[in-house]
């Protein structure tokens, strides 16, 4: 289960074969396991509550949830208790877990949250609102999925591929975890809306 | 190199780029600067392909928006409009014949297209290269995207991308 483990260099086009993709991706997959069962030190992909880009860290492949979460809080600046999330889970990781026995099969970047974070979110759409709290590692999509659902606006259906959300004014990537929009006071306002195409 | 290509490298190299990838949202095929190619992946249709090869051209990044197109590997030139991803009833707006680049407010050529409006849609030079990566994955991501007829060839990664070239 090590589905978030990064390469430790990005993608080298010179290694790149004159080819098809697929054989191209196999050759990177391929590369990827190599690195990873070759060396003690891996990186970890994730987000930090607050912020919009993602960042990475090397970490022993021993390391614990707890250790990893020390890291991960300098390099986010985050002070006090700090929680570890898999992505779209919303109960924090064990501290005393070994971290990449705890990582998704499916890649997804882990996200590192003060302690006890909820961030209430209200969501608009056509003049009307609903709200609820959601744990920062909490996705867009799930957002979205939520608003267009049962529990969210009334008389609302479609395929959430055809909603976006918005945050003042910016198209949120639906991928983007809830505690990595700015949220003074735990609290963050979106706005649903239909994607609308640029015609002509 | 130059400070442009510097700073396009560095957001290619960027974790929040390398999770598109390791997310399999698209990947850095080559970069012969001004040009880099990307593979973005496509929503799964019964008759469409994985994805489809991107060329950008990114002079003057992050300052001034790139200008992109879907492009054949194979042939090495632009695809042509019988190969783009369709709509049920035509190619898509985006990836139309309009002009050498996308159709889409955030491509260099045509953003004026529509004065005064999409501006969350346009470039502006704190973005980065995942600005349009995302961009781009959305719009194959849409239920207005059918499907396409794409050769296997077309998503050769051409040699200038491959071969060593001088930085």
């Amino acid at each position: 289960m090590d589905g978030n483990h990064e390469k430790l260099e990005p993608p080298d086009p010179k290694t790149a074969s004159v080819g098809s993709v697929t054989g191209a991706a196999d050759a990177q997959a391929s590369s990827l396991t190599q690195i990873v069962d070759a060396e003690e030190v891996i990186e970890i992909l994730f987000a930090v509550q607050g912020h919009r880009q993602h960042f990475g860290q090397r970490v022993s492949r021993a390391s614990t949830v707890m250790e990893f979460s020390t890291i991960a809080a300098v390099a986010g600046g985050l002070e006090g208790e700090i929680e570890v999330f898999v992505e779209d889970v919303e109960v924090p990781l064990d501290g005393s877990a070994i971290l990449i026995e705890q990582l998704t099969v499916e890649f997804s970047p882990l996200h590192v949250a003060r302690r006890h974070t909820e961030i209430g979110a209200t969501v608009e759409y056509n003049g009307q609102h609903i709200s609820r709290k959601f744990r920062p590692s909490v996705t867009i999509e799930r957002v979205i999925k939520w608003a267009i659902g049962p529990e969210g606006f009334p008389n609302l259906e479609g395929d959430p591929c055809d909603f976006q959300m918005k945050h003042a004014g910016e198209i949120l990537p639906p991928d983007l975890h809830v505690g990595q929009i700015p949220h003074p006071h735990h609290e963050v306002r979106l706005d649903l809306v239909f994607k609308v195409k640029p015609q002509g | 190199m130059g400070l442009h290509q510097q700073a396009l490298l560095r957001d290619l190299q960027s974790p929040t780029f390398r999770v598109g990838v390791q997310r399999g949202k698209w990947r850095l095929m080559g970069l012969h600067f001004p040009f880099a190619l990307f593979f973005i992946t496509a929503a799964p249709r019964q008759n469409g392909p994985a994805g489809f090869l991107l060329r950008s051209e990114c002079s003057g990044y992050s300052g001034i928006a790139p200008t992109s197109q879907l492009w054949h590997g194979g042939n090495n030139a632009v695809l042509d409009v019988l190969h783009r991803p369709r709509s049920a009833q035509d190619v898509m707006v985006a990836f139309s014949a309009w002009g050498q680049c996308l159709y889409h407010p955030i491509d260099r050529l045509a953003r004026d297209h529509w004065p005064g409006q999409f501006l969350e849609k346009q470039w502006h030079p704190h973005h980065t290269i995942t600005f349009l990566t995302e961009t781009v994955y959305d719009l194959l991501h849409t239920s207005e995207y059918s499907h396409a007829n794409l050769p296997a060839e077309a998503l050769n990664v051409p040699p200038e991308f491959v071969e060593p070239h001088p930085a």
